[in-house]
């Protein structure tokens, strides 16, 4: 079925575990074809989807009276992606970085993915692992194209740090080669 | 020498092949690009080992069956389409195309073709299933049906009254189900037919101050449906209960039928429904 895998990605990366996932991919299929009128011919009918299956999520997430962090956040208050953290500027070679990310399992990528707030864990999921196109980015999340390249670099710079730190700890990374 | 922001690194790697000539001297920007790009295809990898497995996909083929294998989308979707809706057609010949089915295939047809592909698609897969899978997505089959019943695109046939009501379901499937004790916050929103296994089947819609519900009357038994547990009732009724989506399911046997009960809220209260319904006393 087309796009059945990516919606099951997309709704991991949303709900971070396998039980409200298939639950709101199948909520999606729902309400997709509920609301079917509304799609642009045309359009991307991938990114239509994923955008009915935040909205889905963003509908569970009030039902449930836990509003994420992410609609409250003010972007402005963190560090700008084009001011590198302490430590994270690129200092560990291209080669170790590729070898230590492959030392990493697959769940452990996807966990340490899941740690950064929604709104950037989502920017980046869609544009790297989905490959839709910052325009498409931007309507699913429903904010502007200069927010999501800002999003998707900084969550890029966080994942990059935290998989850093957690390689160190578990002796994939020598602290030399990325904290000089 | 001005490295490049994270804005134009960003589009370095959207762009793909045209490289900014500064990253041809600059080690850093360069390493900077290329970790981007190994973190991408490591995100790829470890994204990749998820996959919808069958149960999934059964359960979404039920949804699509429930909602556009319905009288009233089935009509109006495959018209717009009659090349890829062909397959479904064979199973619903008798249903009556509207007037203003013709005007929404002109003005939406790129968008129901689409649908029509999707609803082809999900035929195939039907296709695939064998029957024993078939009974796993029956709950998305009638959370479907009453997902449908919720939306504009359903008439639903709106007497109130009893008499009518059952002619109707005479009519349309040859048998009256029964029909819900109205009253104490509960009326009937209307009533229509649905298609339930490629079969029609008749669907009370009703308000209540709990939300809107779906009563859905199947010739099927109770068991075919696998909806998972059962519940007893404060009556003492065995119902047997499931879930898809946000909606939950309530359904028992009566008088050669078996009953669901549909709707977004809780099975407590959908089994004290179904307990008016079953022994015809007033909802609460």
């Amino acid at each position: 079925m087309p796009h059945l895998d990516s919606l099951l990605r997309t709704a991991r990366a949303l709900t971070a575990n396998d039980h409200d996932a298939r639950d709101l991919v199948q909520a999606a299929c729902l309400k997709a074809l509920e609301s079917f009128g509304r799609f642009r011919p045309g359009s991307n009918f991938k990114a239509w989807m994923m955008r009915i299956m935040r909205n889905a999520w963003i509908d569970r997430v009030r039902h449930r009276k836990i509003v994420g962090t992410e609609l409250s956040v003010d972007e402005t208050l963190l560090p700008s992606a084009a001011e590198p953290s302490p430590g994270t500027g690129g200092e560990a070679g291209t080669s170790d970085f590729s070898t230590m990310l492959e030392q990493f399992s697959d769940q452990q990528v996807i966990s340490t993915l899941m740690e950064l707030p929604e709104m950037h864990r989502m920017a980046l999921f869609l544009s790297d692992v989905e490959g839709l196109s910052q325009e498409e980015v931007a309507e699913v999340l429903g904010v502007a194209v200069g927010t999501v390249k800002s999003r998707v670099s900084r969550a890029r710079a966080m994942l990059r740090e935290k998989l850093e730190d957690y390689a160190r700890e578990m002796g994939f990374l020598e602290r030399r080669s990325c904290r000089t | 020498m001005s490295h490049l922001t994270a804005e134009e690194i960003e589009q370095t790697l959207t762009d793909g092949a045209s490289q900014p000539e500064h990253l041809l001297h600059c080690t850093q920007c360069r390493q900077k690009v290329e970790q981007a790009q190994a973190l991408r295809g490591r995100l790829r990898s470890a994204f990749g080992s998820i996959r919808a497995d069958d149960g999934l996909k059964q359960s979404v083929l039920g949804a699509i069956r429930g909602t556009v294998f319905s009288p009233n989308t089935v009509a109006e979707n495959m018209a717009a389409a009659p090349a890829a809706a062909k397959p479904a057609t064979a199973n619903h010949r008798k249903q009556p195309l509207r007037p203003r089915i013709y005007s929404f295939a002109r003005t939406t047809a790129p968008r129901v073709a689409a649908l029509a592909a999707l609803v082809a698609i999900a035929i195939l897969i039907g296709f695939q299933l064998s029957s024993p899978q078939a009974a796993v997505a029956a709950s998305a089959e009638l959370a479907g049906i009453h997902q449908a019943n919720l939306s504009s695109h359903r008439t639903l046939h709106e007497a109130a009254d009893p008499a009518t009501v059952a002619a109707f379901f005479k009519k349309e499937l040859g048998f009256t189900p029964a029909f819900p004790e109205l009253g104490a916050g509960m009326d009937l929103r209307g009533c229509c037919t649905a298609y339930f296994r490629n079969r029609p089947v008749g669907s009370y819609v009703l308000n209540s101050d709990r939300g809107v519900i779906s009563v859905i009357v199947v010739r099927e038994k109770v068991q075919s449906l696998a909806l998972g547990s059962t519940a007893g009732s404060a009556e003492g009724r065995s119902y047997h209960v499931g879930s898809f989506a946000s909606n939950a399911i309530v359904a028992a046997e009566a008088g050669g039928f078996t009953y669901c009960v549909v709707g977004e809220t809780d099975v407590a209260w959908m089994m004290e429904v179904m307990d008016c319904l079953l022994t015809n006393k007033s909802a609460g």
